[in-house]
This record gives structure tokens, sequence and C-alpha cells, in this order.
């Protein structure tokens, strides 16, 4: 096959994923659950047949869009619908209270507890005690939130550190 | 073009990605990317498999006990990694100390093969802009560098404001 029809390919193919992409929503990657993700890489994957020509043009935007209406068909109904969406990205978990792990919540989530304090550390902490609650989110990030004690002082405090500093 | 061959190809579209999400929901939140490199690297199988199951190339049992391996494989290294007896080693690696209270850590550079350079962008990423201020670093088992603060370089918080009593 001759180097200009592949270069026609890849152009092709290129807008054709841009567009549908576009049209499947902003949310990138880093805010994506597991399953997002996996949906662009599999959009990804499709793309090398259709450049060597080892499948026509008109069959790879069959394969685009079926993935992408299916997307859209799922994402739409779990925006309407609290069963879906939990059925399709799981929930968020409290795998942390008080300082003490939960044990059956880390279990389910096949997370021991060297993954906890490994997650706490992308936080900054290493004194457990400075966690009220931490919940494994649906995209799989740990979200902390301290003890009163343990949180950033802030402009409220301002009055008690003018008492401090005369 | 065959459009009975297009629509088959959208049916098959759509059950890949029904077998999909299954697949990832049962493996669960660890599944992609976040915890070590291994785990991107299976999403990354389980994404390269799909193109000759969507086109027709293979047929859809083939394709779908291909996957299933795969994510079963993963299933079962996750419970292994969890119960540890020496398989979190084995399949997630440690931690690396690469700053131990304000000094950098040559060995621990040495093993990740990770120059001065890297590590202090590493740090200034993590809003280090002098090492005096860590207490330790570690690069993390999924690539990145965790900071914990020496105690007089933390932000202030509400509790050292208490009012003694």
């Amino acid at each position: 096959m001759d180097l200009g029809r592949i270069a026609v390919r890849a152009l092709v193919a290129y807008i054709y994923l841009l567009v549908t992409t576009r049209a499947s929503g902003k949310r990138v990657i880093q805010q994506a659950t597991p399953f997002d993700f996996l949906v662009a890489l599999i959009l990804g994957d499709l793309i090398d047949d259709c450049i060597w020509a080892e499948v026509s043009v008109a069959k790879f935007g069959a394969a685009v869009t079926s993935i992408v209406a299916c997307d859209l068909v799922v994402k739409f109904a779990a925006m309407h619908s609290q069963l879906v969406y939990r059925i399709v990205n799981g929930q968020s978990r409290v795998v942390m209270k008080d300082g003490v792990e939960e044990g059956n919540a880390l279990r389910h989530e096949q997370l021991n507890e060297g993954d906890l304090a490994h997650l706490l550390r992308h936080h900054g902490i290493d004194d457990w005690k400075q966690v009220r609650t931490a919940l494994l989110e649906e995209h799989a990030e740990l979200s902390v939130v301290r003890t009163h004690e343990a949180q950033a002082a802030t402009k409220e405090d301002l009055p008690r550190v003018k008492e401090l500093v005369p | 073009m065959d459009l009975q061959e297009l629509g088959m190809t959208a049916l098959r579209g759509l059950l890949v990605y029904a077998f999909m999400l299954v697949v990832i929901r049962v493996l669960g939140k660890r599944t992609v990317g976040n915890f070590t490199a291994f785990d991107l690297l299976v999403a990354l199988m389980l994404g390269e498999v799909v193109d000759e199951i969507i086109y027709g190339d293979v047929d859809i049992a083939q394709g779908f006990v291909a996957i299933g391996v795969v994510a079963l494989a993963k299933y079962v290294t996750q419970w292994l990694t969890y119960w540890d007896h020496g398989f979190n080693r084995l399949f997630e690696g440690k931690p690396t100390e690469i700053v131990r209270h304000g000094e950098l850590v040559r060995e621990g550079l040495r093993s990740e093969m990770m120059n001065e350079k890297e590590a202090l962008a590493a740090l200034r990423i993590q809003g280090v802009t002098d090492l005096k201020e860590v207490k330790q670093a570690l690069l993390e088992v999924d690539g990145e560098v965790s900071v914990i603060r020496e105690d007089w370089a933390e932000p202030l918080q509400k509790g050292d404001l208490k009012k003694e009593s």
C-alpha cells in the first residue's frame, strides 16, 4: 500500500476519534474512573487496523461509533439513576475512621495496611491519628478529611494568633 | 460495503463494551494505573486484545476467553498481594527511600536509576524548596514520590494554636 494512502487513513481515523471523543464529554483521564480509562484504551486500539487497511474505514467507523454510543447511553443512564451509577462506577467507601483503618472496607478494595499507608503518604501523612475519615473514591483516589486539630490554620484562627503574638 | 458486516461490527463492539464493564467492576478500583506500574500494563493488555474481537478476526468466544484469563490472573494476583506472605514484595515491590532527614539517600537513588536532578524535580513538584524540610521522601510503587515533612516544616495546624490549659 502506498504511503499517501496510509497518511490519509491515519488522518481520517484521527479526526473521527477526535470528533467522537469530544462528543462523549470533557472528563480527562485524571478524573475518570478506571472504566473510562479502559474505554479510551479500547478506542486507541481500534485505530491501527484502520491505518494499515486491515479493515475498511467504514468498519472502523462502525466499531468506534458502537463503543462511543454504548458509553454515552451508560453515562446518561448513570446520571439519571443512582442505581445505574452504583452498578457502573461502584461507590466511594470509607476505609479509615478516627485514625483506625476499616478492615472490611479495605479487604473489599483488596488493599492491605501497607497500601493504605502508601496512599496516606501521598497526602503527607505518617501519623494516622491526624485522619478523621478517609474515603477511596470511585476514581480510585484516596480523599482525606483531617481532624479539626490537624487541619491547616486559616484566617478564622487569626485572633488566636494575635493573642499569642502581641 | 456490506451493511450486515457493519451491523455485526457494531454489535460485537456492544458486547465487548458490556463484557469489559463487568470485568472492570469485578476487578475493582485497584485495576487501572493508580497503584503500580503493572496495574497499568494489565489495563493496556485488556485494551489491546479487543480490536481483533470487534473486527471479527477472532470469534467472540475466543476473545472473551483471552480477556477472562488475563482478568482472572490479575484477580488472583491482587488477592495474593493483599494476603502478602512475601507476594506483596514480589508483585508490587517496596517503596525506596530517597531522602532521609534532609539528605539524599544515594543507594536508594542508584537502585532506582534516578539522578539527583530528577529527585529534586520530583520534590519541587511536592512543594519542597529546601531539602532540610524533608523528614522522609519515598519513591512509591506507583512511581510517584511521597514526602513527609519535618515537624517544623509542616503547615501550621489549628491544634498548634490551642490554648494551653
